[in-house]
């Protein structure tokens, strides 16, 4: 193998590939090759450490509303090409507003016992948007049911003092780097749940009930700090 | 999830299942973005670029040959997409991020995932002309065989393993010049180990 010839086997040896043991040959033999191929591995190498980003979780819905529009027959209602995700999203945000909604009418009731002084919790809901953007329509509706009947059992024991959906859009403010949107990726705070329990151990016990757990989401329990 | 490969679903979309295009969307959308993203460095527009791919799946589906490379037809469809864009819009200009990506406090939603490193490799990266770039996201990160990328650019095979390691050797010399030639990359991984 020529110098030249190497030069071509060169990008399949550092991606692992190619006639390994006649480059290997070549290299033992000459200074030259062999400097060249150890100064790339490490370019090679480092620009797999470069991460992908994440498009913004709007793109979807605005690309099927293009193709929608782009192709207006009936196979092409928006419906159909709609994920389960947006439906999720949707279901969830009114599970938990009609459970709040319910929540406040408890309260309002007449004879409604004052707030329990017990410690108060803040469930933080993580979302994994791969588990979430695989679900289909059927279980995004069940899934909702099962929020709506973890919620309404909190209310009903008392033990529920607020939750809310937040929205996907997010700016971080830092008086060091400044202000701007999160790069998207990973889990994100999908939302929210203020619970009261009698100790950490019941708060605990609460959140692994949650079926937020069970679909892939992820919980951080904080106790709010009574000072 | 759908079971199908992606040339059965590029099949039926052309025989009219057109909302298959969604689990295309859904298997492809991201490695697109990130395509666009490298030769540009633009997120907005790279979605932007990312939705005119799929349209023109759309528009053009009845022109997919079961037999072809769906990833190759894919990413010519996104050649050109970016192409077209280039022309209209005069060229995308890379930001200036040789200077700024070597200054910590600029650019942080960006860099902050990156260790300085590779942050300065990035910068390196988008010194490079666009077809090093291009080539080079093929290779790298939308991992393309050899013979898809030849199709592609219509090149040999060899003429593919050649450009790549031109380009991977401008890689290595415009990340030199960043780092004053006193941080070679190789000092730097045998200091590393």
């Amino acid at each position: 193998m020529t110098c030249d010839e190497l030069k071509e086997q060169l990008i399949d040896y550092v991606r692992g590939a190619g006639d390994r043991v006649a480059v290997e040959d070549h290299l033992s033999g000459c200074t030259a090759c062999r400097d060249e191929l150890e100064s790339l591995g490490p370019v090679w190498d480092r620009l797999g450490r470069w991460p992908d980003e994440t498009p913004n979780m709007g793109l979807k819905d605005r690309v099927v509303d293009a193709l929608a529009a782009a192709e207006p027959s009936p196979r092409a209602h928006p419906g159909v090409w709609r994920s389960p995700a947006p439906y999720l999203r949707a279901a969830l945000a009114l599970a938990l507003f009609a459970t709040g909604a319910w929540l406040g009418a408890w309260y309002a009731r007449p004879g409604t016992p004052p707030p329990d002084p017990r410690a108060e919790f803040v469930l933080f809901l993580y979302d994994d948007p791969v588990a979430e953007a695989a679900r289909t329509s059927e279980e995004a509706l069940r899934t909702v049911e099962e929020y709506k009947d973890w919620a309404g059992g909190l209310a009903r024991a008392g033990k529920l003092v607020a939750g809310e959906k937040l929205t996907d859009e997010r700016r971080l403010f830092s008086a060091v780097t400044g202000s701007g949107p999160v790069v998207p990726g990973g889990t994100r705070l999908g939302g929210y749940f203020v619970i009261r329990a009698g100790s950490e151990e019941e708060a605990a016990a609460i959140v692994a009930g949650c079926p937020h757990i069970s679909h892939g989401g992820t919980i951080e329990l904080r106790r709010i700090d009574p000072v | 999830m759908d079971s199908r490969t992606d040339t059965e679903l590029m099949v039926a979309v052309r025989s009219g299942e057109i909302s298959l295009l969604a689990e295309l969307f859904d298997r492809h959308h991201v490695r697109l973005f990130n395509f666009f993203l490298r030769l540009t460095d633009r997120r907005d527009s790279s979605e932007d670029l990312v939705q005119e791919v799929f349209l023109r799946m759309l528009k053009y589906r009845t022109s997919y040959r079961a037999d072809a490379s769906f990833a190759v037809w894919m990413y010519r469809i996104a050649r050109n997409v970016v192409t077209d864009q280039w022309r209209k819009s005069g060229t995308f200009e890379p930001l200036e991020l040789a200077a700024e990506l070597i200054a910590p406090a600029v650019s942080p939603f960006d860099s902050a995932r990156l260790d300085e490193e590779v942050a300065i490799l990035r910068a390196a990266f988008f010194s490079l002309a666009e077809d090093r770039r291009e080539l080079l996201v093929l290779i790298r990160f939308e991992g393309l065989r050899h013979d898809e990328i030849s199709e592609l650019l219509g090149c040999s095979v060899g003429a593919v393993r050649v450009r790549a390691h031109r380009a991977l050797a401008e890689l290595r010399d415009a990340y030199s010049a960043l780092t004053g030639g006193d941080n070679d990359l190789r000092r730097a991984e045998r200091t590393a180990d």
